[in-house]
C-alpha cells in the first residue's frame, strides 16, 4: 500500500528548504551590512571604520610671523595677533626661536616642510601697506599639512587705529578655524578703581579688549557704576550716585551727552537696552520693593512690566527682543525667572541650591550667563534659557557681573581675591580663564558688539 | 595471658571510665588534628585563557587564499616566515677535523637598483611680477572728515602667484645704455687700427682652430680605449657569471631546505588566483587593528573649536604600508551644520599632522583588507 504521506513528504520539505535557503540568501547580507557601521557612508570589505570619541581639546598650533613692511608696525600687528589668538585658548602660537623663516615676503610661498617640521598646523603672514592717512592689512593664513591658503584678506582703516588691523586679521582667523565669529575688534567699558581700599576713587573707564587705549570716561567725583554697552555700542546705560539717590543715565560715547532716564525722586538702577537700542528695561524702587520698567528713550515713557511685592531687577533681553530674563525673591529666594517682553507668562528657571541673580542674555540667545552665591562662594554659571543645562564656569571668593562677548562664546566677569577686584574672562566651556590686563583693579565690565559690524 | 585480657576488660569497663575517657579522647584529637593541618588548601591552576575566533569556512577559506592584486616578481622567491642564518659549507678534505662552519650574518637585501628615470627639469613658468589686482569688496576708502569713525574696508585676497623667480632680469635701460657705449668705442677702434686687428684676428683664429683639432682627435682616443675597457671587463664578469653558474649547476649538493626561512619575513602574500582574494584580517586581528589605530589617533584628535555639530563628519583616507596617509583625508559627509566643517577640518588637520601611524609587521600580510580606511569622529558625547 502506497502511503499518501510519503508521497507528499519530500517535495514539501524541499519546497521549504528552496524557500528558507531563498530568505537567508536576500537577508543576511542586509543583517550584515546594517550591523557593521551605523552611518551610511557604508563599510565595505577591504575598508576598515573607525568611530572615534576625541575627549580632549588640543589647541591648535599656529605660527605668526612678523608682517612685513611699514617699519616695526608689522611686528606689532603680527604680536597683537599673537596675543590675541593666545588669549582665546583656541590656538597655540608656537614660540618665535623656533621659526625657521623669520620674515616670508607677502607674495612667496612659505617652505611649508620646514613648517610642518616645527609642528605648524597653520601659518599667518602678510604686511602693513599706507595707503595715504590710512594702513591697511593684507594677510594669509596657510594650512601647512596642504599648502593651501585657507584665508587671504586685507583690511584697512585709519592709522591712528592701526591696532585695530591686528583685531580684525585676529577675527577673521578665529572665524575661519572655529566657525564662530570673533570677538577681538571690541572694547569694554568697566569701572577703574584706584586709591586706598576705604576710599576708592571709581572712574567709569573704556579700553580695547586687550587692555590698551584705556580711556577715563568721568573724573570720578561721583559714583558711576554697572556700566551696559547699547546694541549698536554708540551709547552706555548707566547708574549714577548723584545726590544720594541713584539714578540711570545714558551717556553717548561720540559726543560725550549725558542723559537722566529716572525721574526726579526716584530711585532706578540695573538699566539694559533692548536689543533695538530704543528701550530700555531697569529696576524702579518703590517703599522697599523694586520693579521693572521699560523706558522709551524718545519719550521717556515709562512702561512697568511686573508688579507686586517683591523685588524684581537685574532684567536682560533676549537676541530677539520677545523674552526678559530678571531675578526676583517673589519665591522666597533669589532666583532667575523669564517673562515676555510686555511683562506677561514670568516663570521661575533657576532651581538649584543658593542665589542666583545679575542673569544675561547670550548675544547669540542659547545661554543665560549668572551670578550664584552658595556657601560664602560666588560663581559664574550659564544655562539654557528654560534652566537646564547649567554648569558653574568658575567659582571661588568673588566673582561677579557676568558679560558676554559678542560672539556668544567668552564671558567678561571681575574677580576680587583679597586687595581688590580684576577683569578676567572665561569661555562658555570652563576651559579659558584668563586675566583682562587693566591698569587698575577693575570691576563692572561690559562688552561692546564688534566694531566692525556697526 | 588472662592477666593481660583482664587488664584490657578492666580498660573498656564502664565501672572505671578512665580507659574510656582516654580513648575517646584521643580519638577525638587524631580528628581535630587531621581537620586542622587539612585545611590549607591546594592552589587551584589557573586556566588560560585562548582566544578563539568562530568564523565560517567561507572566512577560512579567503584568509588562506592567496592575494589577487599580490605583486607578480620576475623571478620566484622561497617564502620566509622567519629570518635564517645562511651557513657556508667548508670545503671537505683539507680539515683534519670536523670544523663548524661559521654563521655568516644574512646580508639584507639590497634594494633593486632603477634605471634613474631621465629627470627633466622643467621650466619655471614666468611668474607675473606683481601679484592680481587686490579687489576691496566694500566701500573704497573715501576720506571721511569723522576721524572718530574709522572706516572699515575688507577685501578678499586671491592666492599668490607660485614662488617668483629671484633672477632679476637687466633693466632695459641699462642694456641700452650698455650698447650705445660700446658702439662708440668700437668706432674709435676700428678707425684706429683695423688692419692690424683683423691679421691678429685671423692668427689667433688659425691657432685656435688647430689647438681643437688636437683636442678632439685626443678625446676620440680616449673614448675609444675606454670602451674596450669596458667591453674587456664585462667580457669578464659574463665568464665568471657562468662559470659560477655552472658550478652550481653541477653541483652534488643536495637541496637543503630547513622549511620557510629566508634573510628576510616576506612582507607580500602569497599569489592567489585571478578569481580568489586576498587573505582577510580575521575578526581578533582586526579588533586589535583599530585598537591601534583608534589610540594613536585619539592623542591628535581635538573636540571641536567651536560649537558642538550633532553630525558625525566621516572622513576616508588610504595608508600606505609605513602608516603614512597615501590619500585623503576626505570628507565623505559635507553638511551644513554650525560647527560641523571647522570640527571636520580641525580633525582632518590633526590628521595628516598625526601620520604615519605605527603599525606592527604583522598585518603587512592582510594589507588590502586594512589599508582604506572610514574615520568618524563622533561628537555625541560631548553634548
Amino acid at each position: 500500500m502506497l502511503n499518501p504521506l510519503r508521497l507528499l513528504r519530500p517535495p514539501g520539505f524541499r519546497s521549504l528548504g528552496i524557500v528558507s535557503g531563498l530568505v537567508a540568501c536576500l537577508t543576511m547580507p542586509l543583517v550584515i551590512s546594517a550591523g557593521a557601521f551605523a552611518q551610511g557612508a557604508g563599510c565595505n570589505a577591504g575598508t576598515l571604520c573607525i568611530d572615534i570619541n576625541p575627549r580632549n581639546f588640543k589647541p591648535m598650533p599656529i605660527a605668526i610671523v612678523d608682517f612685513v613692511g611699514e617699519g616695526l608696525q608689522g611686528q606689532e600687528v603680527a604680536g597683537i595677533i599673537t596675543n590675541n589668538l593666545k588669549r582665546s585658548g583656541v590656538f597655540e602660537p608656537l614660540d618665535r626661536a623656533r621659526f625657521p623663516e623669520q620674515k616670508i615676503a607677502f607674495d612667496a610661498t612659505p617652505n611649508f616642510a620646514a613648517w610642518q617640521g616645527i609642528g605648524a598646523q597653520a601659518l599667518l603672514n602678510g604686511r602693513v601697506v599706507r595707503d595715504g592717512g590710512r594702513l591697511a592689512v593684507e594677510y594669509r593664513l596657510w594650512e601647512v599639512s596642504t599648502g593651501k591658503a585657507i584665508l587671504g584678506q586685507r583690511h584697512g582703516v585709519d592709522a591712528a587705529a592701526w591696532r585695530r588691523l591686528g583685531h580684525l586679521a585676529s577675527d577673521a582667523v578665529f572665524e575661519r578655524i572655529t566657525g564662530e565669529t570673533g570677538f577681538f575688534d571690541t572694547r569694554i567699558v568697566f569701572v577703574d578703581e584706584t586709591g586706598p581700599k576705604d576710599k576708592r576713587r571709581k572712574r567709569l573707564a573704556i579700553m580695547d579688549q586687550d587692555g590698551a587705549n584705556f580711556l577715563a570716561l568721568s573724573s570720578g567725583e561721583e559714583l558711576l557704576v554697572t556700566p551696559r554697552y547699547s546694541p549698536r555700542g554708540d551709547r552706555v546705560a548707566f547708574m549714577a550716585f548723584g545726590d544720594g539717590r541713584p539714578r540711570v543715565q545714558v551717556l553717548d560715547l561720540g559726543t560725550g551727552q549725558r542723559n537722566v532716564i529716572g525721574q526726579d525722586g526716584v530711585m532706578s538702577f540695573a538699566p539694559r537696552f533692548a536689543p533695538n537700542g530704543g528701550t530700555l528695561a531697569m529696576s524702579i524702587e518703590n517703599n522697599g520693593q523694586a520693579n521693572i520698567v521699560a523706558v522709551d528713550l524718545g519719550s521717556r515713557s515709562l512702561r512697568p512690566l511686573t508688579g507686586g511685592g517683591a523685588i524684581d531687577t537685574s532684567p536682560s533681553f533676549s537676541p530677539d527682543g520677545s523674552q526678559i530674563v530678571f531675578e526676583s525673591d517673589r519665591g522666597g529666594g533669589q532666583q532667575l525667572y523669564v517673562m515676555d517682553a510686555n511683562g506677561g507668562g514670568a516663570r521661575r528657571i533657576s532651581f538649584g541650591e543658593g542665589r542666583y541673580s545679575t542673569p544675561v542674555w547670550s548675544p547669540k540667545g542659547d545661554l543665560i550667563a549668572f551670578t550664584k552665591q552658595r556657601g560664602g562662594n560666588f560663581a559664574i554659571g550659564i544655562m539654557k534659557p528654560d534652566g537646564s543645562g547649567e554648569r558653574i564656569l568658575t567659582e571661588g571668593f568673588h566673582n561677579e557681573g557676568p558679560s558676554w562677548a559678542p560672539n556668544g562664546r567668552y564671558i567678561v566677569f571681575f574677580r576680587e581675591s583679597g586687595a581688590g577686584a580684576k577683569l578676567h574672562m572665561v569661555d562658555i566651556t570652563g576651559r579659558v580663564d584668563v586675566p583682562i590686563p587693566t591698569p587698575n583693579f577693575a570691576s563692572d565690565p561690559t562688552w561692546s558688539p564688534l566694531r566692525s559690524a556697526r | 595471658m588472662a592477666r593481660k585480657l583482664d587488664t584490657l576488660r578492666s580498660l573498656l569497663d564502664w565501672r572505671q571510665p578512665g580507659g574510656l575517657v582516654s580513648v575517646a579522647g584521643h580519638a577525638a584529637m587524631l580528628i581535630v588534628g587531621l581537620a586542622a593541618f587539612s585545611s590549607a588548601k591546594p592552589f587551584t591552576p589557573a586556566q588560560e585563557g585562548v582566544a578563539v575566533d568562530v568564523i565560517s569556512e567561507r572566512e577560512f577559506n579567503e584568509m588562506m587564499k592567496g592575494e589577487k592584486k599580490g605583486e607578480k616578481r620576475p623571478e620566484p622567491q622561497p617564502r620566509a616566515e622567519s629570518a635564517s642564518e645562511i651557513r657556508r659549507n667548508n670545503e671537505p678534505g683539507e680539515a683534519k677535523r670536523d670544523v663548524a662552519a661559521e654563521p655568516v650574518k644574512a646580508e639584507p637585501p639590497k634594494a633593486e637598483a632603477k634605471p634613474e628615470p631621465q629627470r627633466q627639469v622643467a621650466a619655471l613658468p614666468p611668474p607675473p611680477v606683481r601679484p592680481p589686482e587686490l579687489k576691496p569688496v566694500a566701500r573704497p576708502p573715501e576720506p571721511k572728515p569723522q576721524p572718530e569713525e574709522p572706516e572699515d574696508e575688507k577685501a578678499e585676497l586671491p592666492t599668490p602667484p607660485k614662488r617668483p623667480d629671484p633672477k632679476p632680469e637687466p633693466k632695459k635701460e641699462d642694456l641700452a645704455k650698455l650698447l650705445e657705449q660700446k658702439q662708440i668705442e668700437e668706432k674709435r677702434r676700428e678707425e684706429a687700427k683695423a688692419a692690424e686687428d683683423q691679421r691678429k684676428a685671423e692668427e689667433n683664429r688659425k691657432a685656435e682652430e688647430k689647438k681643437r683639432a688636437d683636442e678632439r682627435a685626443a678625446a676620440e682616443r680616449r673614448t675609444r680605449e675606454d670602451r674596450e675597457k669596458r667591453e674587456k671587463e664585462a667580457a669578464e664578469a659574463r665568464r665568471l657569471e657562468d662559470a659560477i653558474r655552472q658550478r652550481l649547476l653541477t653541483s652534488r649538493e643536495a637541496p637543503s631546505s630547513t622549511g620557510a626561512t629566508g634573510a628576510q619575513v616576506s612582507r607580500e602574500a602569497s599569489l592567489g588566483t585571478e578569481s580568489a582574494t586576498g587573505r582577510r584580517l580575521s575578526p581578533s586581528e582586526r579588533s586589535q587593528l583599530i585598537g591601534l589605530l583608534t589610540e594613536q589617533m585619539n592623542r591628535c584628535l581635538s573636540i571641536p573649536p567651536g560649537a558642538i555639530p550633532r553630525s558625525k563628519p566621516i572622513v576616508a583616507l588610504a595608508l600606505g604600508r609605513d602608516g603614512s596617509i597615501t590619500s585623503g583625508p576626505t570628507l565623505t559627509n559635507p553638511m551644513n551644520e554650525p560647527g560641523y566643517m571647522p570640527y571636520a577640518e580641525a580633525n582632518m588637520r590633526a590628521l595628516r599632522n598625526c601620520a604615519p601611524f605605527k603599525i606592527p609587521e604583522r598585518f603587512m600580510a592582510t594589507y588590502e583588507d586594512w589599508k582604506s580606511l572610514l574615520i568618524g569622529f563622533d561628537p555625541s558625547e560631548m553634548q
